[in-house]
């Protein structure tokens, strides 16, 4: 069964405020039957050293991951994992992370493969909850496991792979990485270890609009009017765009991917997850370099 | 190695007798998870008179507070040696984990007879992985567990105790495990009573006690005089460096 | 060359433990990674930053008279597993002799059992942590 949607004033303006909730909302409703609460961070420890009470650990890492391929948990596998953090198919999912909800928007993105269909995130994540003085504990919630049904993935809807990408040529791309590494100075996020794809820059045409820029200072996410002012106005976005975002392995891009579909309300948004690492370390793929987005390139076939 | 700092906070709260007393330790010191060691000590820095036991030292009112800080805690940490010689029973107030190196706990009351102290009280007994086989079978009444402590290291100890669910742990050893813990910065908290202190400051009364214990620096946080008496609390430890 | 007795018992605490309580050890460590004195806590400007890792971390290290090396590290809250990482190192190597940490194994912390919980690309920042600890031994040793 699953919670009534957050009515807050501040959720109206975007294209669908049901999948946002509110720190006050949430503080209201934890405990709620149907409502099952998940922490999603990039810091493993993270939520071992206090988190929102009742709320469940999930780790891309160690659980998103099919161990043998480089690929997601196929039906089988999210059924059991979903059934190990004790949530039914129609119960409300609220999503939270640190770094203004990144990993958080990439567990979303991944429960969107499932159809999972009540998946909210809290605005401004762990740390607007931590800035706000609310109750943080390290206790461990009892699980009830329940019977998550096996869901066939359905990729095509929001997950582009590489030869989505060759034949989108003339749609727009964005590319939500740094500036460095949009230009090919660097191929890994500052402060982050060479993870390394092969060579620098972004595909063709793709638009550098970083992730971060979506968010406010507190990690909530920008007004509905910062938001088209980024990504139609600068950007070039029209409504009705089919676009497909990227970064380095499609973590970054889950944010985005969100703003574009929840937030501003495009239709056809879709995650390029093998990003810049499968695109960089690609043969005969075309890449730019430096700050011009490029023209559409031939692709010889 | 001279008592570097110390950052007196004025004002001495008068206690209402050794009820007063205990109740007043009773309440919450620490943000857990923590260690707070409670020691006595006397003005010269002496933690055992001629029996070798703290129970020379310590007088009734130094007793109430201890009393009052095992009711607050989630349990109570010292080594069997110290066990030993204090002739430790198993507490109403909370459960006992005592730890040894050499896996002889032997002559400790609360190991060894049913009658001393609650049965349902439990004792602990944290051994080293070489030792965890042998101690596990030798000592197998229904109050004891006997837990794995892995390599020895404090970090190791503490981790054992945080999987007990222990979040405030008091610390009764002697000077010599204390001053261990508190070089390895396990101590968050210490709490000095010096039973002849009179009417001396609490830097003059427990300069020579930190001292013996490794402290070089500290902060007091509070202090208490009942009768010539001093409570002392201190936080901020710092050891003198690892070498 | 063998690793020094606090890198062997480190190595055995954490692979002992079933993987999931291995990052409850870590947890312990990040808990307890010991406060910057005052010197440094009032000058961070002497710390040098690690770039590598993915928050904020800061160390130095000091050689005393008898060559023994003393580390200290400044790593926030927020970021616990890099707090782990850097209170792990300051168990392994705090008080060597300079000499000892120039000849500790450069990928011990592969050893720990960790990287599995944790993920190759965290376990990076540990080994940019040791580079800068062996480099800057060396810089102070000349």
């Amino acid at each position: 069964m699953s919670v009534p949607f957050d009515p807050s004033e501040s959720l109206r303006e975007y294209a669908h405020p049901e999948a946002l909730v509110t720190t006050e909302w949430l503080a209201q409703n934890l405990g709620t039957k149907g409502l099952v609460v998940l922490e999603s961070d990039e810091d493993v420890l993270l939520y071992q050293t206090g988190h929102i009470p009742t709320a469940v650990k999930i780790d891309w890492f160690t659980e998103l991951n099919d161990d043998t391929l480089r690929d997601y948990l196929d039906g089988t596998d999210f059924a059991a994992l979903l059934s190990s953090k004790g949530i039914n198919r129609d119960d409300t999912v609220v999503i939270y992370g640190d770094k203004s909800n990144w990993w958080a928007s990439y567990a979303l993105w991944v429960f969107k493969l499932f159809g999972h269909e009540d998946v909210r995130l809290l605005n401004g994540g762990r740390e607007k909850w931590i800035a706000e003085g609310r109750e943080l504990t390290r206790e461990i919630p009892e699980v009830e496991v329940t019977n998550y049904p096996v869901i066939e993935r359905h990729d095509s809807q929001i997950r582009a792979f590489r030869d989505d990408v060759m034949k989108h040529f003339g749609n727009p791309l964005i590319d939500v990485r740094s500036p460095q590494e949009y230009t090919g100075e660097r191929t890994h996020m500052p402060d982050y270890p060479e993870e390394g794809a092969l060579r620098g820059g972004h595909i063709p045409t793709a638009a550098s609009v970083p992730w971060a820029r979506a968010a406010n200072e507190d990690k909530t996410f920008k007004s509905l009017a910062d938001l088209q002012q980024i990504y139609l106005e600068e950007a070039g976005l029209k409504p009705g765009d089919d676009v497909i975002a990227y970064c380095r392995i499609g973590e970054r891009s889950s944010h985005t991917w969100f703003v574009l579909k929840y937030l501003l309300g495009f239709y056809s948004v879709r995650n390029y997850d093998g990003s810049w690492t499968e695109w960089g370390s690609s043969v005969a793929v075309p890449i730019v370099k430096g700050p011009e987005r490029g023209a559409v390139p031939v692709i010889k076939r | 190695m001279k008592l570097e700092q110390l950052t007196p906070i004025p004002g001495l709260i008068g206690m209402d007798g050794p009820e007063g007393l205990r109740d007043y330790f009773a309440g919450t010191f620490w943000t857990a998870p923590s260690f707070l060691l409670n020691v006595v000590a006397n003005k010269a820095g002496q933690f055992t008179g001629a029996t070798g036991s703290s129970r020379d030292i310590s007088n009734e009112l130094d007793y109430q507070a201890l009393i009052g800080f095992r009711k607050a805690a989630d349990g109570i940490l010292t080594t069997a040696h110290t066990a030993r010689i204090e002739q430790y029973r198993r507490s109403r107030y909370a459960p006992l984990a005592l730890v040894s190196r050499s896996g002889d706990f032997s002559g400790i009351p609360a190991v060894e007879i049913d009658t001393a102290g609650p049965i349902d009280s439990k004792v602990y007994l944290l051994v080293t992985r070489g030792q965890l086989r042998s101690v596990k079978a030798r000592y197998t009444s229904p109050w004891i567990q006997v837990v794995s402590i892995g390599s020895g290291s404090t970090f190791r100890l503490s981790f054992a105790l945080t999987r007990i669910g222990w979040r405030k742990i008091l610390v009764e050893a002697g000077p010599t495990f204390s001053s261990y813990l508190i070089s390895r910065s396990v101590i968050r908290g210490i709490a000095l009573s010096i039973t002849d202190a009179g009417e001396s400051s609490p830097l003059e009364a427990a300069a020579a006690a930190l001292q013996n214990l490794g402290v070089v620096t500290a902060t007091l946080e509070s202090a208490d005089r009942v009768e010539g008496t001093l409570f002392t609390r201190w936080t901020d430890i710092h050891p003198q460096r690892r070498s | 060359m063998t690793n020094p007795p606090a890198i062997q018992a480190l190595i055995a605490d954490f692979n002992e433990l079933p993987i999931k309580e291995r990052l409850d050890l870590l947890l312990e460590f990040s808990d307890n990674l010991p406060k910057l004195p005052a010197r440094y806590a009032d000058h961070p400007d002497l710390l040098e930053r690690v770039e590598e890792c993915q928050a904020p971390v800061y160390l130095f290290v000091e050689i005393d008279d008898a060559k023994h090396v003393q580390l200290f590290f400044s790593a926030p809250p927020e970021a616990p597993t890099t707090r782990g990482f850097a209170s792990v190192l300051h168990e392994a190597l705090n008080g060597l002799p300079a000499q000892e940490i120039l000849d500790v194994d450069a990928n011990f912390p592969d050893e720990l059992g960790l990287t599995a919980a944790v993920s190759p690309l965290r376990m990076n920042g540990m080994r940019a942590m040791l580079a800068r600890i062996k480099r800057q031994t060396r810089e102070k040793l000349a």
